[in-house]
């Protein structure tokens, strides 16, 4: 049983990162606005997970400019989604595990 | 135990972001009825006053179209704000593109068609757009209208093969199938 529990991920611990890395995983990229909007939470939050993150190498972050207006979108990288499978795959074994 | 539910909560919530983030779930059951019927009314118009020039078949075809999708797009809006659909734009935005292209690209040909003076194709190229854009758009919205664009794809070509009764697979395509799936789509997502 103990070896499933190592294999999940400490960095999709937090329900955010988990939803941030779902998004992400989906849509080549996002912008800051629609994560908000689909996370519905505060932009401090978001930024500060999101740093996690990228921190890890899970995500990268592209800033331009849209006319005059900065806009921030974040993608995943091979990396970031290589450790997402294996957390859902460590997730399902748990699961299967306990039936 | 807990720690099973959390875990199961997760899986949920990874479901949902992702579902959420992609698909555009607002298609609206009841504009699929209301398009479908008027499709009905404007077939039984047509027998009614026996209208045979093909020039005035091709108008009133046009006006039901242009008339059908505003329909669909108002009360699908309508059920997007209601539902407080916060990413409506980026999920809607992609799902409207998608649903377009085929559909723009088929009404640019039944328009260079009838340039031509040739109707008897239209009624059939009508539906096998309508049919692929349905399909093409159904990755970003409701699995249920990828069927719906199978059924009008079977349609068209049947309306192709038989072209005297075109405006009878119109009535088929545009007017029974969208009343079946409005009421499908309403019942499996409204209720």
């Amino acid at each position: 049983m103990k070896n499933f529990i190592d294999t999940l991920n400490k960095a999709f611990e937090s329900r955010i990162r988990l939803g941030i890395m779902s998004i992400l995983m989906v849509n080549e990229q996002v912008d800051f606005t629609m994560l908000k909007e689909l996370l519905q939470i505060t932009d401090g939050n978001i930024a500060s997970h999101i740093s996690g993150l990228e921190k890890l190498g899970y995500v990268s972050v592209t800033k331009q400019f849209v006319g005059k207006k900065p806009n921030t979108s974040y993608a995943v990288t091979t990396t970031g989604k290589d450790a997402f499978t294996m957390h859902l795959q460590a997730l399902e074994q748990l699961i299967q595990s306990k039936k | 135990m807990s720690q099973e539910k959390e875990h199961l909560q997760a899986i949920q919530d990874i479901k949902t972001m992702m579902e959420r983030s992609t698909r555009f779930s607002s298609i609206s059951g009841k504009a699929g009825i209301v398009v479908g019927i008027l499709a009905v009314i404007v077939f039984a118009g047509i027998k009614w006053f026996n209208v045979t020039s093909v020039a005035s078949l091709f108008v009133v075809m046009v006006g039901t179209l242009i008339l059908a999708l505003s329909i669909g797009l108002y009360l699908s809006i309508a059920k997007a704000k209601k539902e407080g659909a916060a990413i409506f734009d980026t999920t809607a935005k992609r799902f409207l593109v998608q649903f377009f292209i085929p559909l723009i690209v088929g009404g640019i040909l039944c328009l260079i068609f009838a340039y031509h003076g040739d109707y008897t194709y239209i009624p059939s190229i009508m539906l096998i757009f309508y049919g692929f854009a349905l399909l093409h758009a159904s990755k970003f919205s409701l699995d249920t209208i990828k069927n719906l664009g199978y059924l009008e794809l079977i349609i068209g070509l049947l309306a192709a093969a038989f072209t005297t009764y075109g405006m009878w697979f119109w009535v088929i395509g545009f007017g029974l199938l969208h009343v079946i799936y409005g009421f499908i789509i309403y019942t499996k997502y409204e209720k």
